[in-house]
């Protein structure tokens, strides 16, 4: 649950609304069904974004071993799907708490940074192809987190690859 | 890269919230420390049923047939100690003195942290107190439901618990003992809690294949044990 | 709902969640505005509503109020029914019916038995259906009305 919701709820205490957090919860709910348009939209069209995606990738990066490739675009499409899942439940936290926090270090530690920086920029112009502006409006705060994230971790200090 | 999370305390916000044992508000999980504490400051751990499997099967390995006694002994030290624990929580929460409280009231509030914690939920039969006897049943013993049944009682921690927690409230030497579990294909687990004298007769009549509604008769009925 | 789509965002665990999983939103969404209105009468009204259920419960018994040791117990009990009446309602504004069974009905359950207050309880949710049907249009009541009649249940004595 989007955090500031759940403060509301915290400190409602038995108390009835204010005016102003039951307007939060209405605007929330007056986004619901554009919210759940981005997700199933995402959903629905998962395998088309990244199947482009993987195409392109394996052009654009011949030399990289097919292992590597395909944890990164495992790593990609599990990315999508929580910040899908966040977007919908307007809580970006859930990125850092469910994706993050297992696939940060993992990503670290096979250093797939170069792959990822390629991959992302065409998961994102795939992805402003496949939705409208406003869709991509719900989904580019979490995904750039999800991506910054990643892309901006220091290498594994033991160095190099597994 | 981390983000530090809020710890989610329901209880400094609220900290008179009777009703605070639902699973959100009764435990504060703090992602930076991997700690999980609840609302009355005790450190918990998640387990599975591994764990209970674990624990069962790796005492039985280790001292066969003592186990039970073991268990037993472990819960009674357990209980003895959690009514010193509970009484200062229950004091502090209420304002109140445990021993001027209502005792049935008492009685759910020692239990609820443990109903939080999945040791399933329990109803306290006080009817026979005057005799010196009391019935607690378990639904969905966490220790049964894993071991599933097995055709003995498993439940030895329960009722030591129950032996050492009680011992410490009424201040007078009592025991438990099993007389009806899950284990057994039964749909609930029921403990007889009482003098030793009581435990004795209850144990000594299961042994020959009496049922917990026999025993309940027979203790009713002013049975002992010659 | 927001317990629901809680539990909805653990199950689904990396995957997607399908239309019939997502259909309670939906459901939720068609009915939010009803249930701003219910939520926001229930809070014009708390007052009225409180004052009548008391003299529908005395009706019904005129010794509720009344403690084992002849005290006075109105102020209580008017306090529990503000309580159960505010927990309601919000659980009614949420469609959160199981929220409120966790976080407050369970354990009122086992303290009202120990309290030997059952009977009061299912008292206190009879009067407070009454009252409500009275004061709420039909679509508003029937959304109050089943959590108060499960109050009821939960909280009264047991068959």
């Amino acid at each position: 649950m989007h955090p500031q919701l759940a403060s509301i709820f915290d400190q409602a205490e038995n108390r009835y609304l204010k005016v102003e957090e039951l307007k939060l919860i209405s605007q929330y709910v007056a986004s619901m069904p554009e919210r759940l348009d981005t997700y199933r939209n995402l959903r629905d069209r998962e395998l088309e974004i990244m199947q482009a995606v993987v195409d392109q990738l394996q052009a654009a990066l011949p030399e990289e071993s097919e292992e590597n490739l395909e944890r990164c675009i495992k790593h990609a499409l599990l990315m999508l799907r929580y910040c899908a899942l966040s977007l919908l439940i307007n809580d970006e936290s859930l990125i850092q708490k469910r994706f993050l926090d297992w696939v940060g270090p993992l990503a670290q530690a096979y250093d797939t940074k170069t792959i990822d920086a390629k991959l992302y920029r065409l998961l994102n112009q795939q992805l402003a192809k496949m939705l409208t502006a406003k869709q991509m409006g719900y989904l580019s705060p979490g995904l750039a987190l999800a991506q910054e994230a990643l892309l901006s971790q220091s290498m594994n200090p033991a160095g190099g690859r597994r | 890269m981390s983000i530090a999370p809020a710890i989610d305390d329901t209880k400094h916000k609220h900290p008179k919230k009777h009703n605070h044992y639902d699973f959100r508000s009764f435990f504060q999980f703090d992602l930076d420390k991997g700690t999980i504490i609840d609302w009355n400051g005790s450190q918990n751990i998640l387990t599975t049923e591994d764990f209970i499997v674990g624990l069962v099967e790796g005492l039985q390995e280790e001292v066969g047939d003592a186990s039970a006694a073991t268990m037993y002994t472990i819960g009674c030290e357990w209980g003895q100690k959690d009514a010193f624990f509970f009484e200062k929580w229950f004091e502090k929460e209420f304002d109140q003195n445990i021993r001027q409280t209502n005792l049935l009231f008492l009685l759910e509030t020692w239990w609820w942290p443990f109903t939080a914690q999945g040791w399933g939920r329990w109803e306290v039969d006080m009817g026979d107190r005057k005799q010196g006897f009391m019935f607690i049943n378990i639904f969905d013993s966490a220790v049964a439901r894993t071991l599933g049944d097995v055709g003995k009682p498993v439940c030895y921690l329960y009722a030591g618990l129950f032996a050492g927690f009680f011992t410490e409230l009424v201040r007078k030497q009592l025991s438990c003992i099993e007389i009806q579990c899950y284990s057994m294909g039964e749909t609930y687990c029921k403990f007889l809690l009482g003098g030793q004298d009581r435990i004795d007769a209850a144990a000594f009549w299961m042994n020959e294949g009496a049922t917990a509604r026999d025993i309940e008769k027979r203790l009713r009925a002013g049975e002992v044990l010659r | 709902m927001l317990s629901q789509l809680e539990r909805l965002s653990r199950e689904l665990d990396g995957r997607y969640a399908s239309d019939a999983e997502l259909a309670f939103v939906i459901d939720y969404v068609r009915s939010f505005n009803l249930r701003v209105q219910t939520y926001q009468k229930l809070q014009e009204l708390e007052s009225t509503i409180v004052q009548q259920a008391c003299v529908k419960m005395r009706a019904i018994d005129p010794g509720v109020f009344v403690g084992k040791n002849q005290e006075d117990l109105t102020r209580k009990c008017v306090r529990d029914l503000v309580y159960g009446l505010r927990a309601t309602a919000l659980a009614v504004l949420l469609n959160d019916p199981d929220a409120l069974q966790e976080e407050l009905l369970l354990w009122l359950q086992t303290i009202m038995r120990s309290l030997g207050k059952s009977h009061v309880c299912d008292i206190m949710y009879s009067a407070l259906q009454d009252v409500i049907k009275q004061h709420l249009t039909p679509p508003q009541a029937n959304l109050v009305c089943p959590l108060l009649e499960s109050n009821r249940r939960i909280l009264g004595p047991t068959a």
